[in-house]
């Protein structure tokens, strides 16, 4: 449970790093239901280098097409904790190569 | 002139350029091309040495049977005529040999699974299952398959399975390995990290329809423009792209030249490098134009790139020693880990590619013209980088030719005597490439097509930048087919894919039954 919860914070603090600081978006609109593209101002070409970015931050493989569901900050943390949690990933928090397929 | 606007400007002259160019036109855009080198084609151009034509990077295609995907596209655009191209051996075309074996690849599927089982009988069932796989795998792309199945483009099924996932529980045999992962060599990726999609293009589009191009390249970069041409479109050589100038609408308003041109267009399309083409982004007083985010600057900076190649062109003094419609590819070890390594520190070649210059010789020819390559980073010529073309140091030429006689040895192992009716060779590397193509870093596939940055993943074609697109082998896969499909994807967005989608399925359907019911392959032409 206690490590449950330290995985989604640590999610949540790695993805918000990403819109803060790789997206220039102020931490004050970061909130779950923010829209991606309504309120935070992404396009589609920004979610593919989102998705890059998260499957080499957090050692996962994401199915492409998936992208397509994610509309929220909350459907991006939910995405990566369940492809995470799939992939049995325990090194969530090292940095390394997106290349290894979880397949 | 040079202020006469177009629809479109399309920066570079590779195969990708002219695709987009030629079915632009074909749609009644008017486009024009800049090119920086003196003759368009990019790396499908071809030159002359010892009276003998070599091709730089177009020695064999596939896809080219009538009907096939790369024949239709081709045929459509009106650039398609048959005596462009040789057909290769129906029988082996692309021989494989390793130390302790030999298998190869026979033309269709019904020749080529009995051949493999042959060598491998007790892996029938994982040869089946493969090549089921790869059949089915490529039917889900609507740029080759020209089909509706897929809805989202060509980021469909494959493309995020890697290679080697899909060999690996099939078979444990390392020998059926290495033939499975042996195409590795026309794409530079590991077979961890290849997308199995593309990988399946590749051998699908070689076993149904393995061509030599006949004469070089060039003769296929003419016929393209040709065709350009035709419809009203211009292919403008010596006009290299210094600039393109943005303005605060993220609209480019103009391409500039280094030879003073100023050209404006509504659409812009870069068939070279993304890296290259964001390079020349200005803004409207001629400073360095930014339009990114910090995380994708930094996947820019990040961004590995593929092989370089080294290549040697000779001649021989005496009759072929094999035969001129295959291809053979010769490896240093059958071990599927790293039997394609690229990257050997003594720096000898673990895999030679040799190809055929001439794919017709005469039947009395006493010479036979041939290329050789292999994998050869700009890394080891990094001493020489500044120097220019035709003015390199003695050391550079030692070099080369040390490199040159390790890639002999190499072969030499498979046909002794080969080195020793050589007559005359030349030899190219990275460098040379960037000289001529001023391709990244030399390579010669663009940048690492791994699943990272293929597929859904892919850089462009549509960028920061409104009316600015991407096309070429970056942006898709490398080779002439990946490079020529690219731009069907790009232009897509200006003129609608559907349509042109649909058109080139029913061609193809009347190419082959036209060539079924006819017994020959003089097709009826529609456009051009
Ligand atoms: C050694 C080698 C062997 C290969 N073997 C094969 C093979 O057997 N079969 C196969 O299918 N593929 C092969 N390939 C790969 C194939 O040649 C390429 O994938 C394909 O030709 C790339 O086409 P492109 O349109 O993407 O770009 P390119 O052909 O790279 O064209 C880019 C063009 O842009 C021009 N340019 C660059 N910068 C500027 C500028 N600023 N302004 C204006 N013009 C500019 C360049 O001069 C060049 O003409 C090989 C490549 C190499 C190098």
């Amino acid at each position: 449970m206690n490590d449950q919860m330290s995985l989604s914070n640590e999610i949540q603090t790695k993805v918000n790093d990403l819109f803060i600081k790789g997206f220039e978006i102020p931490s004050e609109k970061l909130t779950p239901t923010a829209s991606l593209y309504e309120d935070l101002g992404l396009d589609s070409l920004d979610a593919v280098d989102m998705l890059v970015h998260l499957e080499e931050t957090f050692k996962i493989k994401v199915d492409g097409e998936r992208l397509m569901e994610v509309r929220t900050l909350q459907n991006v943390y939910d995405l990566v904790a369940e492809v995470a949690r799939n992939a049995g990933s325990e090194t969530v928090a090292q940095h390394a190569p997106a290349l290894t397929a979880n397949v | 002139m040079n202020a006469a606007r177009t629809d479109v400007l399309i920066i570079g002259s590779g195969i990708s350029s002219l695709t987009s160019a030629a079915l632009l036109a074909a749609k009644g855009k008017k486009v024009r091309v800049l090119e920086a080198y003196t003759k368009p084609g990019g790396y499908m151009h071809s030159f002359s040495r010892f009276g003998e034509i070599y091709d730089t990077g177009a020695h064999y295609t596939g896809a080219l049977g009538p009907g096939q995907p790369f024949h239709t596209i081709l045929d459509y655009l009106g650039v398609y005529r048959e005596d462009l191209f040789e057909p290769l051996a129906d029988e082996r075309f692309d021989v494989f040999r390793f130390p302790d074996f030999e298998a190869a690849f026979s033309k269709g599927y019904d020749r080529l699974i009995p051949g493999l089982v042959a060598e491998f009988p007790h892996e029938a069932d994982a040869i089946r299952a493969y090549f089921a796989r790869v059949q089915a795998t490529v039917k889900n792309f609507p740029h080759y398959e020209f089909s509706d199945r897929s809805e989202n483009d060509i980021a469909g099924t494959g493309l995020d399975v890697s290679l080697a996932s899909v060999v690996e529980p099939l078979t444990s045999n390392p020998k059926l390995k290495c033939v499975l992962y042996a195409y590795c060599v026309l794409h530079g990726v590991y077979p961890e990290e290849a997308p199995f999609g593309f990988h399946a293009i590749m051998t699908d589009s070689l076993i149904r329809g393995a061509y030599g191009l006949r004469g070089g390249g060039d003769h296929l970069a003419k016929s393209f423009v040709r065709a350009i041409e035709a419809k009203g479109g211009e292919v403008l050589c010596k006009k290299r792209v210094t600039e393109m100038r943005v303005g605060t609408d993220r609209l480019v308003k103009e391409v500039r030249t280094e030879d003073g041109g100023v050209y404006t267009a509504d659409w812009v399309i870069a068939g070279i490098h993304p890296k290259a083409a964001f390079r020349l982004l200005r803004d409207e007083s001629g400073l360095a134009y930014d339009p990114f985010t910090p995380v994708f600057r930094e996947r820019m900076t990040n961004l590995e790139e593929s092989l370089g190649i080294f290549g040697v062109y000779a001649t021989t003094k005496d009759a072929p020693p094999v035969d001129p419609h295959r291809n053979f590819y010769y490896f240093d070890s059958s071990d599927p880990e790293t039997f394609f390594d690229t990257l050997t520190p003594d720096q000898t070649p673990k895999a030679v590619f040799l190809s055929s210059a001439n794919r017709r010789p005469s039947p009395e020819a006493k010479n036979f013209a041939f290329s050789l390559h292999a994998a050869g980073p700009i890394e080891w010529f990094d001493d020489w980088r500044g120097s220019r073309f035709g003015k390199r140091p003695a050391e550079y030429a030692a070099k080369k030719e040390a490199f040159a006689e390790n890639i002999f040895r190499a072969v030499e192992r498979y046909e002794p005597g080969l080195r020793a009716k050589v007559g005359k060779y030349v030899s190219s590397t990275p460098l040379t490439h960037l000289h001529f193509n001023g391709s990244e870093d030399g390579t010669s596939y663009g940048l690492y097509h791994s699943i990272a940055n293929t597929g859904a993943r892919a850089i462009g074609p549509r960028t920061k930048v409104i009316n600015l697109l991407l096309t070429g082998q970056s942006t898709l896969f490398p080779g002439l087919l990946g490079a020529a499909v690219s731009a069907l994807r790009t232009t897509g967005h200006i003129i609608g894919i559907k349509p042109i989608i649909e058109e080139l399925r029913l061609l193809g359907r009347k190419n082959e039954s036209l060539h079924h019911g006819s017994g020959n392959a003089d097709f009826a032409r529609q456009f051009g």
